[in-house]
């Protein structure tokens, strides 16, 4: 190889690179890529639930009910003889699913609408602030119990529900940046260049101010999955033929003596993927915000 | 008159806590087709606020008056949209903090082929006007600087990107904003260079803002120095070097490094509690008893030159 294409092709690298500075970051974090290297594995057992268990989480044994681990049930099985290891990874699927759709929908919502009420400013930005913080002003599980109980049980409903009570937290986010981003001098030079709005908010704007979002959106899919746990362990989210680890939890207890682990698995699970998330959106913001302080981390 | 820009009578004011601050005041000049005309004076003395309003730039605060007629059509009443038409079109801004005002996500060839793609080129050519312009702005690696971002480069070079936005559209006016602030005296040399072959290929209009004497002495055809919002004298630069009428100008010439940087004794007066008279009248080498409480009007001198001063009036 001659040594100008050897050259080019090192540049075309160092250019690559030099767009993620993040990926230089994130490459001196060992912590930071255990986690999300976790997140990962979560995923695809969540995707890989019917594979993986082989088992109907929903298909009773009363004979067979509160055994501890066997080869037949690894963790055992439940109050009315189903598998426990299905039910819990089928109950991943539920959670992860409900919280992604739920964060991907408030995102989308929120990020929109924070966006433009930021960049147009004026009493569009005064009106859609106010209903911004009448969302907020809403105690968010009290809110949650009165929507459920107004709409019914339900995947979909619950869905609806925790967006209500989630898209208002993105937009106010956003919204924040955009202001504090709209006044920066390439943004007036992008409009001197004769930039149409849209474009200017979702080419240049967005870009440089969606990072804090994105953190918090990571953050509150741990959150989502409590509060979903919460719900449905009050009885009132999730129907309860689709396995789910607050509602397992809450039919796990009568019978914590004999078969504890009904109670302690779908627990941890919850405990465990919430602080996943949690760290995964903390580190994020580490490695995407450069000035903020490293050294307090893991 | 083959005038392209002409403004008469422009006031903006910034009503602020304090008080309205009238960041220009009554300033009125035309710039002929092809010329360029330079706008002077100290920061504060509200060289881009011009600049801005030409483009409609200005905060939605801003209080404006007067007009600013481009090939006969009045800019400040122009509705948005129909503005639109004009901005970045055919008046496009060099803006004046190179360095804040590129994206810093961006690469600098997308942002360049921006402003390529309003011109209505079409996508498969795009990349090689971008590259044609960078190289046209003397950059000798015209495919890295496309595809790095804006904190990859040097100052100057960014100066010369942002140009390079600015000329992509191929604009027919060009309000030029303070192009060689920050910049050391190798990058201010280049970027004077770059100006001056901009102004000798192309056949626009520019209106140039600046407080570098050289570069105005260099560029322009036209000059108008300000002084706290005011324009003080206005006429074809080479005779107002020769011949400063203004004893600010004078005290401009005189304070340049090659003339022996003789400073102006004192400061301009704030916005906030402008004297009544003249407000060069405490700084002034001649002080005239009139200045104390008149305030002098701008007046013609010859066809082309005019002066605010009461030595000259009457």
């Amino acid at each position: 190889m001659s040594e100008t294409v050897h050259i080019a092709i090192l540049r075309g690298l160092s250019i690559s690179w030099e767009k993620y500075d993040w990926y230089h970051r994130l490459k001196e974090r060992r912590d930071l890529q255990i986690v999300f290297v976790c997140i990962i594995i979560v995923f695809v057992l969540s995707l890989c639930a019917p594979l993986l268990t082989g088992q109907n989480p929903n298909s009773q044994d009363l004979r067979g009910k509160n055994q501890g681990p066997s080869l037949d049930h690894l963790l055992g099985t439940d109050y009315l003889g189903r598998d426990l290891f299905a039910r819990v990874m089928y109950g991943l699927q539920t959670s992860l699913g409900i919280a992604g759709t739920t964060i991907l929908i408030s995102f989308v919502i929120g990020v929109s609408i924070g966006s433009l009420s930021g960049y147009l400013g004026g009493w569009v930005d005064n009106c859609i602030a106010r209903i911004i913080d009448l969302f907020l002003a809403f105690p968010s599980i009290i809110l949650a119990l009165a929507l459920m109980l107004l709409m019914g049980s339900g995947i979909l409903n619950m869905i609806m529900m925790l967006t209500i009570v989630q898209w208002a937290s993105f937009a106010r986010l956003i919204r924040g940046q955009v202001l504090s981003e709209k006044n920066q001098d390439y943004v007036l030079s992008s409009r001197a260049a004769g930039l149409p709005g849209w474009w200017i908010v979702t080419k240049h704007i967005l870009p440089n101010c969606i990072m804090p979002v994105i953190v918090l959106a990571t953050m509150d899919i741990g959150h989502t999955i409590l509060t979903i746990s919460t719900l449905s362990f009050l009885g009132i989210g999730i129907p309860p033929a689709i396995p789910e680890w607050g509602s397992m939890i809450n039919s796990g207890l009568p019978y914590m003596r004999i078969a504890p682990f009904n109670v302690i698995i779908p627990g941890l699970m919850i405990t465990c993927v919430t602080l996943l998330f949690n760290i995964a959106g903390e580190g994020l913001r580490d490695i995407t915000n450069p000035l903020a302080d490293n050294e307090g981390s893991l | 008159m083959n005038s392209i820009l002409e403004v008469t009578d422009l006031n903006v004011s910034f009503p602020t806590r304090n008080g309205v601050i009238h960041a220009s005041q009554q300033v009125s000049f035309r710039i002929s087709k092809g010329k360029s005309c330079v706008l002077v004076g100290e920061t504060g003395s509200g060289k881009s606020v011009i600049g801005q309003s030409v483009l409609r730039l200005l905060p939605q605060k801003s209080i404006i008056s007067g007009s600013i007629r481009y090939k006969g059509l009045d800019i400040l009443t122009l509705s948005e949209e129909e503005f639109s038409h004009l901005r970045g079109r055919e008046i496009s801004l060099v803006p004046q903090n190179p360095s804040a005002s590129l994206d810093p996500l961006m690469k600098c060839g997308d942002q360049i082929a921006e402003s390529v793609e309003l011109r209505g080129v079409k996508k498969s050519s795009v990349t090689e006007e971008v590259l044609h312009i960078l190289s046209n702005l003397r950059f000798l690696d015209p495919v890295r600087v496309s595809l790095s971002l804006p904190s990859r480069l040097s100052g100057g070079m960014r100066q010369r990107v942002a140009t390079g936005i600015a000329l992509a559209s191929k604009p027919q006016f060009l309000v030029l904003d303070e192009p060689t602030k920050g910049l050391d005296y190798a990058a201010r040399t280049s970027t004077i260079d770059i100006l001056h072959h901009i102004k000798a290929n192309r056949q626009d209009t520019q209106l140039l803002i600046t407080h570098d004497l050289d570069l105005a002495h260099r560029i322009g055809d036209t000059m108008g120095v300000l002084y706290s919002g005011e324009l003080v004298e206005f006429g074809p630069v080479n005779e107002i070097f020769s011949n400063p009428l203004h004893p600010y100008t004078k005290g401009l010439i005189s304070a340049l490094p090659r003339n022996g940087m003789k400073p102006i004794p004192g400061s301009c007066p704030g916005f906030l509690n402008l004297p009544k008279g003249c407000y060069f009248h405490k700084r002034c080498p001649h002080p005239c008893a009139r200045g104390e409480d008149v305030h002098p009007e701008i007046c013609d001198i010859s066809e082309e030159r005019q002066v605010r001063c009461h030595r000259f009036s009457a």
